[in-house]
């Protein structure tokens, strides 16, 4: 009985204390995505982990950056008038890293007729100037900012496209790795993560540039064409336990993770986390945007992707939403556990002096 | 304020002294971005003119202890070595790489701690732009009911004065006006070290504007040499500054008493006296915080004892976990008083049984 007690006591420290980890989709809802402002003020609102993009440019330089075209976020169009392709479009890989440092970037439109994708954010036509980085910026932002407050968070960085890139004889990995390595970052304890789409990319990674670093496997659905890997195999139970053999995490498309009717609404949890978990992966699906849910739709969905999906994290436009809901959960979790314990304490020792 | 859900402790304002300059390089939008998501209630600009007359966020008249300016344009210091931000375009301004404050003789860095120099880039912003930053933050933030608000210093009149610039106040208040920011109402304070130019501020130009006076320290009185601090610092000095001013902006250190125990100085009760609020600068957590022990120590002193009106600070996190911790002090306390009594109660009684 009172080892039972014991370890009743354990479990409740330690479920009380654990919790989902936060993940800062290029940064924050709240400034235009991926700059030097966005990212500070993920670390600022306690994101554990900042996601950014890279892509490369002519010169090899990597790029923060979501598209491999610059027309959704940067005034390109003004800047460079004779530069686009065919399509309309001004591609990342056609400039240099001293004409991409020219052009202002600002909140995401949409390159056809100028509107805000996101309407509720940040104006996209503020006259203020924001620069594209590169990787090498954000590293140095994010270590100097980890060393200044005391806050470690780590940075999780998506290679966007390998196989485009290596159309243009450019393998983006390479370059990430060899980029990280120069800062002496290429352990699975250093605070970095690499993702990407392409499956078997992440499998080169592992392999044949023998890097240590964690790895996460990006998944979406095989029409949307994002690469050349096969999606249904991947996220099948088969699928999930090839990739447990080379990455430690799965940042899957929400919709994979729990099944919505016609209206939205979630029917129930399928099993691509109880399988992640049995493999020894974690599940942090994407992405979790507050301006897209009314009223308290958001929270609801928070809620069951943490207690009924029991994903390990959220890959979120507003970590600072999210952090508050785990905390106000959190809250009421621990004084409870408090309560919990002086009672579970009191009772063990009434339980003594009775048997003694 | 802090919206702690429930009653805050206290409805002071933090205001992030140069946005989050105990983290990231002052002035530049990251240290901006930083300090609102760490929670403050204002963020802080410096402001002084470009040669085209055009307001720029930065804390000195200078710009070699903030920049390259000295290695990007080395031939352009005037006779006494310093390179002035009025003899350079906005243009030119905007080619420069903002850093960590370094001094300009030695290059060595002012606060060894913070950000590093030479790390990632920065550059250096407009009033405007910091405007437009603030309003679209806010914007950004409706949701979550968060407006930060203006708290802009206009720097050195004088000096702008004799660089023929005797309308750098008007210009600035017609940028504010430009963004809605007019009355007293608005969130938004005006603050100057040169008295004489606030009340030009307020009589002459008939600013409805919040108007702060700073009040600069011992050591650094001898820059302003033109205003009579002597005055305007004693009795009848607060006086006639309350009669265009709505609250002073002190160095900690003349809020006390110099003495063992640490009691309110006459500048506090005069200031109190003439219903100005205080905003004393700069909590610094990595400065000297003699007589304090500890930087909560000090907090304590001016939230808890002092009960200041706001705080101008370099790291905003932690003025804000020093309140938050209180607050949830009392909160734990009562908590845990009842149910744990009431535990006590009934495991008694089940033994009785």
């Amino acid at each position: 009985m009172l080892s039972f007690l014991l370890v009743l006591f354990a479990f409740e420290l330690c479920h009380g204390s654990q919790r989902p980890l936060v993940i800062g989709h290029r940064g924050t809802a709240y400034l235009p995505e991926l700059t030097l402002a966005s990212q500070s003020m993920a670390h600022a609102y306690g994101a554990d982990i900042i996601e950014i993009d890279v892509c490369l440019s002519r010169d090899n330089h990597l790029i923060v950056i979501h598209d491999i075209n610059l027309d959704g976020v940067t005034n390109v169009a003004d800047v460079f008038k004779n530069r686009s392709r065919s399509d309309g479009f001004h591609y990342v890989i056609d400039f240099d890293l001293h004409e991409l440092r020219s052009l202002n970037v600002h909140e995401r439109v949409r390159p056809l007729n100028g509107t805000q994708v996101f309407p509720l954010r940040f104006p996209s036509k503020s006259n203020v100037h924001f620069h594209l980085s590169t990787l090498n910026e954000t590293i140095e932002l994010l270590l100097n900012l980890n060393r200044a407050t005391g806050r470690q968070r780590q940075l999780l960085i998506e290679i966007k496209k390998p196989e485009y890139h290596s159309k243009y004889n450019k393998s983006i990995s390479s370059i990430v790795v060899a980029t990280l390595k120069s800062y002496n970052l290429t352990q699975s304890t250093d605070p970095i993560i690499l993702q990407t789409f392409h499956i078997e990319e992440l499998m080169n990674i592992r392999k044949n540039l023998s890097s240590q670093l964690r790895l996460f496997a990006l998944m979406t659905w095989n029409y949307v064409g994002e690469s050349s890997s096969d999606y249904d195999f991947y996220r099948s139970e088969q699928g999930i336990r090839n990739l447990s053999k080379v990455v430690q995490g799965l940042a899957p498309d929400h919709q994979f993770v729990v099944n919505y009717d016609g209206n939205g609404t979630i029917i129930s949890t399928s099993n691509f986390t109880k399988w992640a978990h049995q493999y020894g992966l974690s599940v942090y699906p994407y992405t979790f945007r507050k301006d897209l849910f009314l009223g308290s739709s958001f929270e609801q969905l928070v809620e069951y992707f943490w207690h009924e999906a029991q994903v390990d994290g959220f890959i979120t436009d507003n970590p600072d939403v999210i952090l508050e809901l785990l905390q106000r959960g959190q809250i009421s979790a621990s004084s409870y556990t408090i309560v919990l314990n002086i009672f579970l304490s009191m009772f063990t020792f009434l339980f003594h002096i009775i048997r003694i | 304020m802090i919206d702690i859900s429930g009653t805050s402790s206290s409805s002071m304002i933090i205001i992030g002294h140069r946005g989050a300059s105990g983290y990231l390089p002052e002035h530049t939008l990251p240290a901006k971005a930083l300090a609102y998501g760490q929670g403050v209630d204002y963020l802080e600009q410096d402001v002084v003119l470009s040669k085209d007359n055009v307001p720029i966020v930065i804390h000195d008249i200078y710009l070699d202890e903030i920049s390259n300016v000295a290695s990007k344009y080395p031939a352009r210091h005037r006779s006494d070595g310093r390179y002035y931000a009025i003899d350079f375009t906005l243009t030119e301004i905007k080619t420069l790489r903002a850093s960590e404050r370094f001094d300009h003789r030695t290059g060595k860095p002012i606060y060894p701690n913070r950000f590093p120099l030479n790390q990632s880039t920065f550059h250096l912003v407009t009033f405007e732009e910091e405007l437009e930053f603030i309003v679209g933050l806010n914007k950004a933030n409706i949701d979550n009911n968060r407006e930060v608000g203006i708290y802009v210093e206009i720097k050195e009149p004088s000096f702008h004065k004799n660089e023929s610039r005797s309308n750098f106040s008007e210009i600035v208040i017609d940028i504010l006006r430009k963004y809605n920011y007019t009355k007293r109402t608005d969130k938004v304070f005006l603050q100057c070290f040169d008295l004489e130019e606030l009340q030009r501020i307020r009589v002459q130009l008939k600013s409805d504007l919040k108007l702060v006076g700073l009040l600069s320290d011992e050591k650094h009185r001898s820059i302003y040499k033109k205003n009579d601090f002597s005055y305007w610092i004693s009795e009848i000095g607060i006086e006639d500054m309350a009669t265009f001013v709505d609250g002073i902006g002190p160095h900690y250190s003349d809020l006390y008493e110099q003495g063992t125990t640490l009691e309110p100085s006459k500048l506090f009760n005069d200031a109190r006296k003439h219903n100005l609020f205080i905003h004393p600068y700069t909590f610094r957590s990595d400065a000297n915080l003699q007589p304090f022990a500890t930087f909560d120590a000090m907090l304590e002193f001016y939230i808890d004892k002092l009960k200041v009106d706001g705080l101008f600070t370099d790291h905003p996190d932690k003025v804000v976990r020093y309140i938050e911790s209180k607050h949830k002090q009392s909160n734990t306390g009562i908590k845990l008083q009842s149910s744990s009594l009431a535990l006590i109660i009934l495991s008694i009684a089940v033994i009785i049984l």
